[in-house]
Formats: structure tokens, C-alpha cells, sequence
């Protein structure tokens, strides 16, 4: 029927457009993301940490470490103070934090005065202490000075490369509009998530099984695109729309505060997430108060914890005023837990319960259903094997978009197209060689970690501006060769010897040969070293063996 | 296998007006027809489930701008869709 060509032709075309659009954008999501997962190990084996335990933090004696941080001098009248178990140089420590929020504007100035305060140990202002966890005393921190160094507007710790190669995934490199780029990218991926469904709709059973290799390059690319495209659609779904609501997680927010909650910030965080509930300060001091160690022990009981696995946060408002509150919030991080936060707030004057949530007494609102999508998308809900998982769907994603590109220039390789031939070569050989190229970047990432000297000036940003200069240069380089086969082998040769590389550097530079690792309890180190041995000397092999494919017309 | 070029639309006006709509208006819409039902109806809960909703029935907006052949058309249910929201918002305050 001619309606049902016309949509047909409507769809494909819709799918085919934004597909195209944020092919570069979305391999650099998934392949970026996948390696993203494992950020954490990827920092430890930068820094040679070694895995650690967690310590029991139920038994944290409050009390004593608000002493000692008063015998040092601070004031804390109507402060916010946040005890947090904290890991420097491969030790537990009890890390007391109390930071008066800047506001926005003169920002500068007042983050240059907060840096002054830190390093001189201003008694009157703010402080951020560590404290052994066995007899609370300070910790010596010698290298104060190098530790406030603003790292700019980034958030988290940018100078360890998995947290680079974290924010590379959602464009934060990019300022401001970063994430919203990638807020569209993942919508856009939606699109073409749902038009290609209702593209191959028809065939979807018909043709699981169908791998046409032997017949034209064109139905090669066409057959493993769709037949993995099947394969990872419930992967993909799941990340276009938790990508698309991380991205777009600003607009969201403001769009509900101005229209649901009237413009009233505090109402929305209140319902929301309300641990995090801010209570003014009546301005009269506080009587008498309830020891805190004995809200502390009884809390697990009463929130109904009763194993291992979660990261404590104790926060206290508003500190000897009428209204302070001491806030438990306990997170769910073992991998096996799916979703289990809970939080209680005391309040301080006679030990009332303000508000409490349960570990199994999750509401439906708005932080659950948040909490959900971050587990969904970060892979944190099932421990190694689950990020395995997720890692070679990523990897399967990356290839169906690749293959998407080489259907696009396939179809137009005819006389048909012949005036926009230059066109469709240039787009090809610039897409494919951004994409491939990324992959011998991030292993020359890893290695220039190992090669440069620790103490060098501006260590970081000279690394981040080499590995975007070496991606740029594979890129210029692909566009100038514009021959697809030979960018694709060029890059895998590349990468998998930078690759081999990396271990080697590894082991020359910091001494832990991936032999002596594991005896030493490195064991991130040991696993990424492996990993990138094997990906290297497979992706070499590989590469050194692929043969172009020859269609067969031109035989 | 590119798309037959004689099915779709032609004229620059008409691309260029597609794609505004798509973009904003569909995201126009679909936030306000969200936000009104948050406000008639239980307001944690739909503000909870439209958290996902939001995104799906941007999509299939823009899915639909494309389908559809009549310009007007398409202008006319985004429109109509934000008016009734709009509406609904304001009364309900």
C-alpha cells in the first residue's frame, strides 16, 4: 500500500538522520561509559592503592571527636558539621568537615579566602579535619597547601584518570552545555532506538538468525546491524532513558520547583530527599543535649539494619542552637543491594525522632525513583560480573553504531549519489576515525599516567591536553587517508600495542609487576594490568589479520 | 535502502518548522501536560513516574511530528496539548 511505504520511507528516514546526527556523540557515551565503569579500580591502579577494608562505623565515638576538634580551637556554634569515613595513603580515617555554603556571586574571592583559611588553620573559620579512628587525634597534614588546589569547575577529584574518563562520558569537558549535549544525544538515541523497531518491525522474528555473510558488503553491515541491534535493545532502551533524565536532571529539577512547589527550594528538597532538610536556627542556645554515641548505636535497630555493607554519613545541624539535629544517613554500596538507603534525624535537645525512614520502608516518590535510575545506569547493583555484563553490551552498542555509519555510506556508494560522493567519503572516514581513534587515545591515557614524573608542574592538565592532541591527530590523520579499512587496522594495531605498553609502563614505573601484585594485595592493579594485556594482544592480532572486504561485483 | 526522497516533505519552510516543533514544542508539551497532571493528581507520585515519562513522551512527540503529514496538524495537538496543560495549571492554583 502506498501509506505503509510512506511510513516506511518516514521512519527510516527519521531513524537514518538521528542516527547519523550523534553517531560521534553516542560511541563516545557508550565507550566511554563502559570503561567508566570500573572508574574506581582504574584510580586505584593509577595511585597503586591497595583494597582495604571497610571499617565498622558503628562504633565512632562522636562525642570524643567533638571534643578534640574543640580543644583545637574551633568554634562551632551554629555550625553544619560532617563526619565521614575517609581513605588517604591507604588508612581509615574519621574526617570532621565543616564548611559554610559560598554564595554565587564573588565566588572567587570567597573561595580565595576559604584556601587561606584552610592552610593557616583559621581557628574562627571553617576546618576540615582527619582524626585516627583509635585515640581521634589529628592527623599531621603536611602537604595542606597542595590538597585545596582548585581543580576549576569540575566536580569530584579530576586529576585521577577514571574520574576523567568518567566525565569524558557525559561531555563535561565542555563547559556548561556538556551535559546537556549529552542530555540530547541521549534523546536523540531514543529516537532512533523507537523508529528503528518500528523499521524492522516486520522482521524482527523472521530475521534473528539471518547472517547473510557471503552475499554484498551492504546486507553484511545490514544483517550483524540489526541482529545485534535486537540483541542489546533492552540495554539500550534502558540508557537512552536514564541517559536522557541524567542529562536533562537541571531543567527537570527547576521545572518542578517553579511549578509544583511554588518557587520554595527548601519545600522541594524537604519532600524529595529529606535527610538532606535544612532547619533554621532558632538563635537560642541549647540546654542540655543527648549523647550522641548513644543515638548513634541505637539507630541501626531502629532503621532495622542489620548487616554489613553500607556508607555512613553523620551530619549535625545548626550545633548547640535550640533547633540541631544530629542526621544519620546510611547508603546502600555493597553491590549485591539493589536499593536500601535509610536515614533518621534526631533531634538534639531530647533525642526525638524529626523524621525516619526505614530500610524497608522505601515510599514511591521522587529519591527512590531517582536512586533506581542511578543503580540502573551505573551497573552498581550486581557486583564484577554485572559490570562485565554491561561493559560488552556497551562494547556490542558501539559496534551496532559503527556499522549503522557503514550502511550510510555503503547506500550511497553508487552513481545515484555520485555528486555528493566527496561528502559521503569525508563524513565516513571523519566519524570512523573519531571513533576508532579513541580507542589507542585511552590507552596512550593510561600509559603517559605511568611515563610522566609525579612532582612535574601541572601534571594533570598536560596529560588531559596530550590525550585530546593525540585524538585530534588520529583524526586529521584518518581524514587524510579517507581509506575506512585502513584507518580501522591502523587503529587497532596502534592501540593494541599502546595497550601491551601500558602494563610494561606500569611495572617499570611503580615497580608492581603484575606477578607481584596480587601477593601484595594490589589487586586493581593487577586486574587492569591483565585486562589491558589481553585487549591489547587480541586487538593486535586482530588488526594485523583483518583482510579488506572485497564485495562481490567488483570480482 | 535510503529513503525514497519523494515521500517526504520537500519545501525548506516545512523542514525548518519540523524541526522546531520537534525540538521545543514537543518538549514544551510534554512537560506541561506532566506538570498539570502533577498538579491534579497525586503530586509525588507522577512527579516520581515523570521522571522516566517525561523523555518517552518527548520521543514519541517527535516520532509523531514526522508521521504526521498535514503541518497544521502537527502544530495543531502540540499546541493544543500545552494550552490544556497551561490551563489546567493555572486553575488548579
Amino acid at each position: 500500500m502506498a501509506k505503509d511505504k510512506r511510513n516506511y520511507n518516514v521512519f527510516l528516514n527519521l531513524h537514518t538522520v538521528s542516527g547519523i546526527i550523534i553517531t560521534v556523540g553516542l560511541y563516545v557515551c557508550f565507550f566511554a561509559g563502559g570503561i567508566a565503569l570500573f572508574y574506581k579500580n582504574i584510580n586505584n591502579w593509577e595511585h597503586n592503592k591497595v583494597t582495604i577494608i571497610q571499617t565498622d562505623q558503628s562504633s565512632i565515638d562522636y562525642e570524643k571527636a567533638l571534643k578534640v576538634i574543640e580543644k583545637e580551637g574551633y568554634i562551632l556554634e551554629n555550625r553544619t558539621i560532617d563526619f565521614t569515613v575517609k581513605e588517604i595513603n591507604n588508612k581509615n580515617y574519621l574526617s570532621v568537615k565543616s564548611i559554610k555554603k559560598q554564595s554565587k556571586k564573588g565566588k572567587n574571592q570567597k573561595t580565595a579566602d576559604l584556601n587561606k583559611d584552610l592552610v593557616s588553620f583559621n581557628p574562627k573559620g571553617d576546618f576540615e579535619l582527619e582524626l585516627n579512628l583509635d585515640n581521634y587525634s589529628k592527623r599531621e597534614n603536611l602537604n595542606h597547601t597542595k590538597k585545596v588546589k582548585r581543580q576549576g569547575k569540575h566536580k569530584g577529584n579530576v586529576s585521577k584518570i577514571g574520574t576523567y574518563i568518567y566525565h569524558l562520558h557525559y561531555f563535561n569537558q565542555l563547559p556548561v552545555i556538556g551535559i546537556y549535549l549529552s542530555g540530547f544525544v541521549a534523546l536523540f538515541f531514543l529516537i532512533a532506538l523507537i523508529t528503528g523497531v518500528i523499521v524492522h518491525w516486520k522482521k524482527i522474528f523472521k530475521n534473528f538468525f539471518t547472517f547473510r555473510l557471503k552475499s554484498s558488503i551492504k546486507i553484511l553491515w545490514t544483517d550483524s546491524h540489526t541482529a545485534l541491534g535486537v540483541i542489546g535493545l533492552p540495554f539500550q532502551f534502558i540508557f537512552a532513558i536514564t541517559g536522557s533524565l541524567l542529562g536533562f536532571v537541571m531543567i527537570f529539577m527547576i521545572l518542578n520547583i517553579t511549578v509544583l512547589y511554588d518557587g520554595n527550594k527548601d519545600d522541594f528538597i524537604a519532600t524529595v530527599v529529606p535527610a538532606f532538610k535544612s532547619y533554621k536556627s532558632s538563635g537560642e542556645p541549647l540546654e542540655r543535649r543527648v549523647n550522641i554515641n548513644q543515638l548513634a548505636t541505637t539507630t541501626p535497630q531502629k532503621l532495622h539494619i542489620n548487616k554489613e555493607g553500607y556508607q555512613l554519613t553523620a551530619k549535625i545541624n545548626n550545633y548547640k542552637d535550640e533547633n540541631s539535629t544530629f542526621v544519620m544517613m546510611y547508603r546502600g554500596i555493597k553491590e549485591k543491594m539493589f536499593y536500601e538507603n535509610a536515614h533518621i534525624v534526631y533531634k538534639l535537645g531530647n533525642g526525638e525522632i524529626l523524621d525516619k525512614t526505614a530500610v524497608d520502608q522505601q515510599g514511591f516518590n521522587l529519591s527512590t525513583v531517582i536512586e533506581t535510575v542511578r543503580k540502573l545506569h551505573f551497573g552498581s547493583y550486581g557486583g564484577y560480573l554485572l559490570k562485565l555484563i554491561y561493559f560488552l553490551l556497551s562494547l556490542l552498542t558501539c559496534y551496532v553504531i559503527l556499522s549503522g555509519v557503514m550502511i550510510w555510506i555503503v547506500a550511497r556508494d553508487n552513481k545515484k549519489y555520485e555528486s555528493k560522493r566527496t561528502f559521503h567519503t569525508n563524513v565516513g572516514a571523519i566519524f570512523i576515525g573519531i571513533c576508532m581513534g579513541l580507542y589507542p587515545a585511552i590507552a596512550y591515557l593510561f600509559c603517559l599516567t605511568k611515563i610522566l614524573p609525579a612532582q612535574m608542574n601541572a601534571r594533570f592538565s598536560s596529560i588531559e591536553n596530550s590525550f585530546l592532541l593525540f585524538w585530534l591527530a588520529y583524526t586529521v590523520y584518518a581524514y587524510y587517508i579517507k581509506n575506512l579499512h585502513t584507518i580501522t587496522k591502523q587503529a587497532l594495531v596502534l592501540g593494541g600495542t599502546l595497550g601491551i605498553l601500558v602494563p610494561i609502563c606500569n611495572g617499570l614505573h611503580s615497580d608492581l609487576w603484575f606477578w607481584k601484585s596480587l601477593d601484595t594485595n594490589h589487586i586493581d592493579s593487577f586486574f587492569v594490568d591483565l585486562i589491558w594485556l589481553f585487549t591489547g594482544v587480541i586487538t593486535l592480532i586482530i588488526g594485523l589479520n583483518t583482510k579488506k572486504l572485497i564485495s562481490k561485483k567488483s570480482k | 535502502m535510503p529513503a525514497n526522497k519523494k515521500h517526504l516533505l520537500q519545501s525548506n519552510w516545512a523542514k525548518a518548522s519540523k524541526i522546531i516543533a520537534s525540538i521545543l514544542g514537543a518538549f514544551i508539551a510534554s512537560a506541561s501536560l506532566h506538570l498539570a497532571l502533577a498538579l491534579w493528581l497525586n503530586k509525588e507520585m507522577v512527579s516520581a513516574i515523570s521522571i522516566v515519562t517525561i523523555y518517552l513522551l518527548w520521543a514519541l512527540f517527535i516520532i509523531l511530528i514526522y508521521w504526521l503529514k498535514k503541518q497544521w496538524m502537527v502544530w495543531g495537538i502540540l499546541m493544543g496539548i500545552t494550552l490544556v496543560s497551561i490551563t489546567a495549571i493555572y486553575i488548579s492554583k
